[in-house]
């Protein structure tokens, strides 16, 4: 919204904006990111969405409309020329001192997720850099929504922030780019929905780095699973500037904690004779690559049981459809929807065995989580999508949704809650001493899967491998 | 010792001492408004932009009535000229914003809704 007030603004259309209260300082602070130092508000006090008609009539007459025309007719003065904010010089010391007053330092200023942070020394950095070809100052990209450059410098120090091993940093810059990518849509990561990113990694960086794809893959624990789920959502704060308050960039209306990287059993999928999750993304056999995307909602555990495929991909096609319910209607008003199956190993195995290949899986989940017409567009509207909008009828003859949604007029009719069966993703991890799996289902056209080869360089034929640091077990 | 790292004190009581790195990075935001006037609001022609969401039509109309009363030659360019500003189409419609508002003639513009 903001973006479009920029857009006119630049085109030297002057603009007022309609904010709700809450977003105000969000409104004003995404406009100086855009490049409006002020733009004019008009604000609607409270929140649309809670309130009646009749309070929503007089709000817009007695509050927005005197306040459209002020800004509409009030001088509109060129902004005086302002220095550049007064910032440190990327590389730059900033802090000298102990321990505890480091952590302080670092938290009062923001730049932490509130757990202490392990200390960016100059050589702990150094460590990182010194394990790839690349120049510190080099850009991966510029990331909104406070359009800060994502350097390879800035990445190492905040990998070591994180607590990531100087061995991981080929993946922490993959990750990077991944999300620097216009199409992952980091911007919109602060949205209300509160989605967090969730990384899968696949081939033999799994191996290498000592990442969990067994049992807890999705738990902390494990040093490369969980330092660099947490270094995601830090560059997430620090370079994007998504910060939850007193910050205005993260409005998460609830949210969630950042998730721990997870990682493909390579050999489970292998012995299925299934293709690896990088295959799927359009990688080779030997690649490792990693696939980031969001999630806005987690299924409870789907325990399924049996020795037919069929048996198994009921019951888990009835608990996808019940966490995805009243969240599906996104992914037709978006065109996007990405939820990612993490099944079983031993569910997998029925499967494989029954001759299901990922792409029957797909379809048949898709053929099978059905809602009606009615429940469909009632959700869209209250998420605050307008009823004219999201029709189905109109949205079919337009050309935007398959026929199949428009068949009749009946609202009890059932329609697919996913357009796409190839929006729907697989991993096989997890325990395979149980029958459980879980969906973890992304927010549409926000953090859609975006994939990248992590490469290797500084003259290596292989990633650099954490073999001397594994985790012991209780018998080590 | 690492450098950035050094001990302060004395035996069991050291403490260690930390220079330590900026983790942001340079901004890159460059001014783009222009900060036009509006000329003359009673002759005024004014576009609504909406991210059709949060009742932003239904504003749309009770502005358009309240506007309409105090400035009775103001003219309207309703919302469907400019097309979705936050659905799947939003960068096309971003690119193609400010042509639409050539178009349309308009003078300034409400965008909604912020929240």
């Amino acid at each position: 919204m903001v973006r479009a007030c920029a857009v006119a603004e630049a085109a030297g259309v002057p603009v007022v904006a309609i904010v709700v209260t809450g977003f105000v300082a969000l409104a004003k602070s995404a406009a100086r990111a855009f490049g409006i130092s002020q733009l004019s508000i008009a604000e609607y006090p409270g929140m649309i969405m809670t309130d009646s008609d009749e309070s929503f009539l007089a709000k817009v007459e007695s509050h927005i409309a005197p306040a459209v025309v002020v800004g509409l007719t009030a001088a509109r003065p060129m902004p005086a020329e302002t220095s550049e904010m007064a910032e440190p010089k990327p590389g730059a010391v900033v802090f000298s001192g102990g321990y505890d007053e480091l952590q302080n330092f670092y938290y009062q200023r923001g730049w932490t997720d509130g757990l202490p942070i392990v200390p960016p020394t100059p050589s702990r950095v150094k460590a990182f850099l010194a394990l790839v070809d690349r120049s510190p100052t080099e850009v991966i990209g510029v990331l909104p929504p406070e359009m800060r450059e994502a350097t390879v410098l800035s990445v190492a120090i905040n990998g070591v922030m994180a607590g990531c091993q100087p061995e991981f940093f080929p993946a922490l810059l993959a990750i990077v780019e991944a999300i620097a990518d216009p199409d992952f849509r980091i911007e919109d990561a602060g949205s209300t929905p509160g989605w967090e990113p969730l990384v899968v990694f696949s081939g033999p960086v799994v191996e290498a780095m000592d990442l969990n794809s067994g049992s807890g893959v999705l738990r902390v624990g494990r040093r490369a699973n969980t330092s660099i789920g947490r270094f995601v959502r830090l560059y997430m704060r620090n370079v994007a500037g998504l910060r939850i308050p007193p910050f205005v960039f993260d409005k998460a209306s609830i949210g969630a904690t950042f998730n721990v990287a997870a990682a493909e059993d390579d050999k489970v999928t292998a012995d299925l004779g299934w293709a690896p999750y990088r295959i799927d993304h359009g990688f080779r056999l030997e690649d490792s690559a990693l696939t980031i995307q969001s999630v806005v909602a987690v299924s409870g555990p789907i325990y399924s049981f049996g020795d037919t495929a069929t048996g198994h991909l009921d019951l888990i096609a009835q608990r996808f459809a019940e966490t995805i319910r009243f969240w599906c209607f996104a992914g037709l008003v978006y065109r996007h929807w990405h939820p990612l199956l993490v099944l079983s190993p031993a569910v997998a195995g029925v499967l494989a065995a029954d001759g299901f290949t990922k792409v029957e899986i797909r379809h048949y989940l898709r053929d099978h989580m059905l809602i009606t017409a009615e429940d469909l567009e009632l959700s869209a509207s209250r998420a605050g999508v307008s009823r004219a909008d999201f029709n189905l009828n109109a949205m079919v003859a337009a050309g935007d949704i398959p026929p199949e949604y428009g068949l009749s007029n009946d609202p009890a009719r059932l329609v697919p809650m996913c357009i796409k069966a190839d929006w729907i993703n697989i991993i096989v991890a997890g325990d395979s001493a149980r029958n459980q799996s879980r969906v973890y289902v992304n927010n549409h056209e926000q953090g859609p899967p975006i994939s990248r080869r992590i490469v290797v360089s500084g003259g290596r034929k292989q990633l650099p491998s954490t073999s001397n640091e594994r985790m012991g077990g209780p018998n080590s | 010792m690492e450098a950035g790292t050094k001990m302060e004190g004395r035996g069991s009581n050291a403490e260690p001492q930390f220079e330590t790195l900026w983790p942001l990075a340079r901004l890159t935001t460059k001014s783009v408004a222009t900060y036009a006037q509006l000329r003359d609001v009673n002759q005024a022609k004014i576009g609504f932009v909406w991210d059709y969401m949060f009742r932003g039509d239904e504003i749309f109309h009770i502005l358009r009535s309240a506007l309409g009363k105090q400035y009775p030659a103001m003219k309207f360019a309703g919302y469907e000229n400019f097309g979705n500003i936050h659905g799947p189409d939003e960068r096309r419609v971003l690119q193609e914003l400010p042509e639409r508002l050539r178009a349309s003639g308009v003078d300034a513009v409400v965008v909604a809704v912020g929240a």
